[in-house]
């Protein structure tokens, strides 16, 4: 059984990251602060029985499942707006609100003062790369190679079989070579 | 530029990107945490405000609509054939009011009702 010391400790040094990889699937600031904070939320209620050594691979499904939460309610929510709205204005439609556009502006893609230097310019490029891969190539190359899980354990993570983590890999990788050759940046 | 050179840049990217979060939203996720150690027992609210509950038992809802449309049809239905009931027992029983039989469309519509 973890103690309370090592799950803070483990939430610490993972929560960046954590929030980091709800940012690149939902392209929203606040919205990944939620996720974080559920997936934290979750963690610590639901298996803090469980040994320090399982965590990182718990915490990762409680995440990636909190970010399909997010757009499941996400949908279930458009639906009961559009429901109850038939006669909302055509121009007003998902990715228009302000919300969106709020984390669009927050999204790795901003051109802000802070990201015109090159190197920031590079880093802005290339989670913008990331954030725009399909989300299970995302997920794939997220947790095999950042979060340094083995492809058994991504597999687990991702509920599929190894097979298909390897393929998420191959394809991830390679459009990520082609969007940063693209791009002008080398390694 | 090979798989390793590409995997190796972009995480060391990301590492980078993290490394460089701005300090409100370090501050934030230490909160959370915190929150999140000292508070696990309370209830998680994903939802807000009135719709909270139909969008989080979404179908349950939607059945209730539904029986909601279809006790109203059950109804409007039944109001209808009570409707047709009391006109059989008025044509019946000649207790019409007299002015009826002066109304241009009473004769055409009995023709169409006897039929």
């Amino acid at each position: 059984m973890a103690s309370p010391q090592e799950i803070d400790a483990f939430l610490a040094g993972a929560e960046r990251r954590a929030f980091k990889q709800a940012v690149y699937a939902v392209r929203d600031h606040h919205h990944a602060l939620d996720i974080v904070q559920n997936a934290m939320f979750s963690l610590v209620e639901r298996y803090r029985e469980k040994p320090a050594e399982q965590l990182p691979l718990l915490f990762q499904r409680i995440l990636r499942n909190a970010i399909h939460d997010h757009f499941r309610r996400a949908r279930v929510r458009d639906f009961w707006v559009r429901l109850v709205s038939p006669l909302r204005d055509k121009d007003d439609e998902p990715g228009e609100t302000l919300e969106s556009l709020a984390g669009h502006l927050e999204s790795p893609q901003r051109d802000g003062p802070e990201q015109r230097s090159s190197g920031n310019e590079e880093l802005a490029i290339i989670e913008a790369a990331i954030s725009e891969l399909p989300a299970r190539q995302r997920e794939a190359f997220l947790l095999r190679y950042w979060e340094e899980l083995d492809v058994a354990e991504t597999a687990e993570a991702m509920g599929c079989s190894e097979g298909s983590v390897k393929t998420h890999c191959f394809r991830a990788v390679a459009a990520l070579a082609e969007k940063l050759k693209n791009k002008g940046i080398s390694p | 530029m090979n798989e390793q050179e590409i995997i190796g840049s972009v995480t060391r990217a990301l590492h980078r990107g993290t490394r460089e979060l701005d300090a409100a939203t370090i501050a934030r996720l230490s909160a959370l945490r915190h929150h999140a150690l000292t508070h696990a027992d309370a209830p998680i609210r994903d939802g807000s405000g009135t719709l909270e509950w139909p969008l989080q038992h979404v179908w349950i809802a939607a059945l209730l609509v539904i029986l909601l449309l279809f006790a109203g049809w059950a109804y409007m239905r039944q109001q209808e054939l009570t409707s047709g009931v009391e006109t059989d027992l008025l044509l019946l029983t000649g207790e019409l009011p007299p002015g009826i039989y002066a109304d241009r469309v009473f004769a055409p519509w009995l023709q169409g009702y006897r039929r």
